[in-house]
């Protein structure tokens, strides 16, 4: 039986503030956790919005060009970004559904949960990176796999 | 022309608050200053400044509905002690009160129109 990451840290580009026990602290990583069935429908929008950026982009031969892709099948959080962004899927819509999950229980500064405000306070550059990983490490790899073994 | 800020965004410990509008104040916690005269001798006086360190500190009021989630929301910041913080922002206006304590008693009226005045004390504002 394979084994998928439960959890993985990203390290803040640019630190934003955020209250912890009375106090401003700089947020510079973040906890990222596994969806589970409560944020079900965040995910499937943000799987199905890739696949639909994959097919967008296919040949007539329904072949994709990858770049330089990783040997192991794995894609990386910034190929991902890449593929949506080149595709016809609606990036502001992709965005959403992301900003969704992550403050749906998913993302975590310590112990503290991810708030609305606390998302509009991370940079562009780090929402972007983060979106990519996630989704890279989270919601396709599981897929990826079984297409490869396909 | 400057528009006066009215309609400030109002944050307790990541997590916005929808206030009644009109009643956020806050004071900077710069303390309260007396200015006294000291005799200099042949009918000379000097001014001198003193500061009441005592008041350095900042204070934020304003009101909330009296929902049944406010009335919660209210509660916990009570039981966080002095453990809270609150930033008010708005307009390019930008003000952090860390170890904000709710120190008022403050009354619960469950009535038409009735509102929860709360009252803050926290260190002075960054």
């Amino acid at each position: 039986m394979s084994e998928f990451k439960s959890e993985f840290v990203y390290n803040v580009e640019t630190p934003f503030d955020y209250h912890k026990g009375g106090q401003v602290e700089k947020a510079r990583e973040l906890i990222l956790k596994a969806p589970s069935n409560r944020q079900r429908r965040e995910s499937a929008k943000l799987k199905q919005g890739f696949f639909r950026a994959l097919k967008s982009m296919a040949d007539n031969k329904g072949d994709v060009d990858a770049g330089d892709q990783k040997g192991d099948g794995a894609i990386s959080g910034d190929e991902v970004v890449s593929i949506i962004m080149m595709s016809n899927v609606d990036l502001v819509d992709y965005q959403e559904s992301f900003r969704d999950i992550l403050i749906n229980d998913s993302c975590f500064v310590g112990d503290i949960k991810l708030t609305s405000p606390m998302y509009d306070s991370m940079s562009d550059a780090d929402t972007e990176k983060l979106m990519g990983e996630y989704i890279a490490t989270f919601l396709l790899a599981s897929q990826l796999k079984k297409m490869q073994i396909e | 022309m400057p528009i006066a800020l009215a309609n400030p965004t109002v944050l307790i410990n990541n997590l916005s608050v929808a206030i009644v509008p009109n009643s956020c104040t806050y004071t900077e916690g710069k303390g309260e200053q007396s200015v006294r005269v000291q005799s200099a001798g042949g009918g000379s006086v000097q001014s001198v400044l003193s500061n009441d360190i005592e008041t350095n500190l900042s204070m934020v009021k304003f009101d909330m509905s009296a929902t049944a989630e406010n009335i919660e929301t209210i509660l916990t910041w009570k039981n966080n002690a002095n453990a809270n913080v609150i930033s008010i922002s708005g307009n390019g206006l930008t003000r952090s009160f860390a170890n904000a304590a709710l120190t008022n008693d403050y009354e619960v009226s469950l009535g038409n129109d009735s509102v929860i005045s709360l009252e803050f004390k926290a260190d002075a504002a960054i």
